[in-house]
Parts: structure tokens; sequence; C-alpha cells
């Protein structure tokens, strides 16, 4: 279980992160909704110390304090970051970069298994092997990214708006393998703008708003909160 | 493919051992230079070429391995080898410090951090007198191996031709090593690599060092050449041209990195004559490489090579 409590996190003089406490529960999936700037991201950054913000607080995984340990260490606890706009390695191709997915880890070696599942679970990539990540579509491209966090053998995996710049089909395709994958036992931390997909396939969401949690819920109760509805939902 | 390979590495090989006979003092004095250049080439080539770090003070390096390497050959009494190895350490460890602010911040302000290094080490050594003479310069005693002299900068040449090609054969092995290929994931997008468990601080502490260490033996064997050392040798204007040779000679290759050394050593005796133009025809030549030969001048030899030997050349 990952629990935050009371995490602040500032960018200099700015406040991006305002004494934030939430739980991830084993095998679950939590959304984290927010609009733009809210502060998703930099706390995703804090969970894998990835962003050159001055931290507060405390985040613990299984009950053991990982504020403050080096990016590479937090990883390799099985926190694995999928990154927003996917950050592929642009020139390699999609099974160099799976491949890359496993290089820091001891298991690395051992990569076949984990790249066999990973084509089970994205078949289109089979085909695409040998292309050029740089030359894939949107979707394809964020599967990659998702691929290759697979490869480094996730506990949880923390999923920084994968929704970006994709189609609503395709959107919808990735969320049902995000929860086919939690299917699989891994925890998925998702922090979304598109808050109706996220509530879609979540146990439990929190809302975040300039720096503060303003409310939290099982996803389906959440779904039908006023303030949720029509700040995030619209009328549909 | 292995054995043409093998077949271009004897060739040259067999060029660097042939190319001082019947140059004379001075033509052997401009090959060791060429050896002791290609050195802080390749230094550059793990620092730039594969950990995509910028340094502008690799000068002061160079002088940590000169001064160092003077100091324990004359107060110490050691070894002249046991002196170069120890003025390479010696730049090593001040290597691994300046990868610390590297650790935060990239490009332009890494470039400032590591000139302000060089010129805190220039001045340093200046203000040092008891130490290092300060302005009146150290002597520094010729190299010598299992108690022979090599007075002939013909003999040392052979010598910094070894250890040149002691260091390539480091660059190489380093290049295929797990720090080297996670340097080159970095350079490529360090957000993707430490997604991959890249422990990113790990390997460019690795690179800062031992291209440090490289250059620490470049500056130690440089030292014992010249017989004496004075700090403005190890100026910005150096550091600066260490950048240029390392562009133009290519940052992807060691070849590349040898001739690099031969730019920056021989351009200024072709150039003789033009006197004050020299730098505009260095800043020049830059920038023509910069723009049509982003890979250095390697990159000509090697596509020259391409066509002649694969007619019907598919990549």
């Amino acid at each position: 279980m990952l629990e935050i409590s009371d995490l602040s996190a500032r960018y200099g003089a700015i406040a991006a992160l305002d004494h934030v406490s939430l739980r991830v529960e084993n095998e679950k999936v939590v959304s984290l909704l927010g609009s733009n700037g809210a502060g998703k991201s930099t706390l995703l950054g804090c969970i894998t110390n990835s962003v050159s913000c001055r931290m507060q607080g405390s985040i613990r995984l299984d009950g053991k304090e990982i504020l403050g340990l080096s990016t590479d260490a937090i990883i390799s606890r099985g926190l694995v970051l999928v990154p927003e706009g996917r950050q592929l390695f642009n020139d390699l191709t999609v099974e160099e970069n799976l491949r890359m997915g496993a290089y820091g880890f001891e298991h690395g070696r051992k990569w076949r298994t984990d790249l066999e599942r990973v084509y089970a679970l994205f078949p289109r990539l089979v085909e695409r092997r040998r292309q050029v990540a740089a030359t894939l579509s949107g979707g394809e491209q964020q599967m990659v990214a998702i691929g290759r966090a697979i490869m480094a053998r996730p506990r949880m995996l923390l999923l920084d708006e994968p929704s970006l710049g994709l189609a609503p089909r395709l959107v919808r395709e990735i969320f049902n393998l995000v929860r086919e994958i939690n299917g699989q036992g891994v925890t998925v931390m998702l922090v979304e703008q598109n808050a109706r997909q996220a509530l879609r396939i979540a146990d439990f969401a929190y809302v975040l708003e300039k720096g503060r949690l303003m409310g939290s819920g099982p996803a389906p109760i959440l779904a039908k909160d006023p303030h949720v509805v029509s700040a995030y939902l619209g009328e549909e | 493919m292995n054995l043409t390979r093998t077949i271009v590495a004897v060739l040259i090989l067999a060029l660097l051992v042939a190319l001082p006979f019947g140059l004379g003092q001075y033509g052997y004095y401009l090959m060791a230079i060429v050896m002791i250049y290609a050195m802080v080439a390749l230094s550059l080539n793990v620092l730039i070429g594969m950990g995509g770090q910028i340094s502008i003070g690799h000068a002061g390096f160079w002088a940590l391995g000169a001064y160092g390497s003077a100091l324990i050959v004359t107060k110490l009494g050691f070894p002249f080898f046991l002196g170069v190895l120890a003025g390479g350490l010696i730049a090593a460890a001040f290597g691994a410090l300046v990868a610390l602010p590297a650790l935060r911040v990239q490009g332009h302000y890494l470039a400032i951090a590591t000139l302000g290094f060089a010129l805190f080490v220039q001045q340093v050594l200046f203000e040092w007198e008891s130490l290092t003479g300060g302005r009146q310069g150290l002597f520094v005693p010729r190299p010598s191996l299992f108690g022979f002299e090599l007075r002939d900068d013909f003999a040392y040449y052979y010598l910094l031709l070894a250890i040149f090609l002691l260091l390539a054969w480091i660059t190489g092995n380093f290049a295929r090593s797990h720090s080297g290929r996670s340097l080159m994931a970095l350079k490529m997008s360090s957000v993707a690599a430490e997604c991959c468990g890249i422990a990113r601080p790990k390997h460019i502490i690795i690179a800062f060092t031992i291209s440090a260490f490289f250059t620490g033996v470049s500056g130690a064997l440089y030292g014992h050449l010249l017989g004496h050392l004075s700090t403005e040798t190890f100026s910005l204007a150096i550091s600066l041209s260490f950048l240029t040779m390392a562009v133009i000679g290519g940052l992807h290759s060691r070849a590349g990195a040898l001739l690099g050394g031969a730019y920056l050593a021989l351009a200024p005796e072709l150039m003789r004559e033009f006197k004050d133009v020299q730098m505009v025809i260095y800043g020049v030549t830059l920038i023509l490489c910069v723009q049509f030969l982003p890979r250095g001048l390697i990159s000509v030899v090697e596509r020259v090579w391409t066509i002649g030997t694969t007619p019907h050349a598919t990549r």
C-alpha cells in the first residue's frame, strides 16, 4: 500500500502541493482527477522523486518511507512511472524500447518472458516490433510506454495522463487495457484530466484543485457528486 | 565486416608507427603533442559523445594532472609512471566533484559551472607559490621508463601512442559496458532512461570521473614533455580549443579523437602565416563543421570508405 501523508511541495516560492494525504490500496485502481496545473503531475513526480521541488511530509510504501530515495531506488521497489507525453526513445524500435524497460533491473537478463507478456497484452505491437518509435501513432506510442513500464515488473503503475492527445475510441481501448493489467495484480495510480474515463475504470478517486485535496470517494459515488459533475464531467 | 575493421585498425596502427620517421626533432615533438591532445579528445568522447554532458573546464583537469604528476615526481621522488597515474587519479577525484553540479544543471549552466572550476584551478595553482612556483613555474623531469630517461621525443612518442591505444581500448569497452549504455540511454532521453530504472546520478559521476582521469593522464604526460609548467598554459582558451578539436574530429569515434588531436596540434603550424586571422579561421572551421559535419571530420573518412567498399550500398 502506498500512503501519502501531509505532503507539501514547492517550487521556490510557489506551492504546488499543500498538505495532501491519500492512500492507494494494493491491487486497486485509484484515480487522481484535476484540471491543468492542479498539481497532479507534481504529485507523481514527488512519489518517484523525479521533480526538482522541495518536499515535506511522508510517502510510505508498505510502511517504509520512500521520500528522499533516488528515482532508481524507488522504481526498483516496484513503483514504475509512465510519464506524461510517453517519453519514448524515439530513435529506437518498438522492441528496443520495450527491452530498455528491463535494462536497469536485475531481472533485466530474463527480458524474454516479460516481452511475451507485453506482446500478449498489446498484440498490435507485435506487427510494429521493428518500427521506429517516433513513427508510431499516439495510441501505439502510449502502448509502448505502458509496455515498457510492464517490462520493469511493476507492483504499482503510475500513469500520467495516458489519454493525452488520443482519440476517444483509443482512450477507451487504453483504459480497458489498464484495467486488464490491474486484473493481473498490478496496482494502478492514474492521473487524468479525462475524468469520465478515469472514473469508469477506477475503484477510488481523489480530486485535486490548486494543490489541495478537495474530495475523495469510491469512483461510482464521486461520479454522481454535484461538484465533480459540474467541474469535470459536464452535462450529458 | 569484422575482418575489414581489423585490417583498417592494423593499417592505422602501421601508419601511426611509421609516421614520425624522418620528421626531425620538432616533428617528433609535434607528433607527441598530437597524441596528448588525442587523449583529451577521447575524454570528451566519453563525456560529451556518450554522456551528453558539456565541459568547458577540461583545462582544469589537464592542469591537475600536469601539476599533480610533476609535484609527486619532484617532491616525493615517485617514478614517472606512478606520477602520471597519480596525476590521472587526482584529476578523476575532482571530476567526481564537478559531476555534482551536473546532476542539478544542464546545458549553459553546466558549461558555466565547469568554466568556473577551470578558472578556480588555474587561480589556485598560480597563487600557491610555495607548491607550484606560481609565476616562476615548475620544472618537470623528462619521462623515464625502468630507469631509462626518454631524452628524445621520438621514443616518447611511442610511449604516448601506447598509452593512447590503451585509453582508446578502455573507451571502447566502456561504451559497451552497462554504464556506457546507460549513459547513451540517458542522453537520448533522461526521463525515459530513469523510468527504465537507470540511476542517472551514478552514471553521470562515472562519466565525469573517467573523462577527468583521461585528461589528467594527458596533462601529466604533457608536463613531462614540456619540462616546464606555467599556469598560463591552462587557460580558458585551451579549454575551448579542446572542445573545438573534439567536435571537429568527431565526438562518436576513437579515430575521430585522433583526427581532432592532429587538427589542434598541426593546424597552428599550417596556418602560421595567417597570424591574427588564425582565430577567425578556427571559428569558421568550427561553424562549418557543426553545420555540415555534425559527426566530425571522421564522418568524411567513413563516408569515403563506405562508398569505396560497398558499391551497392543499401545504407
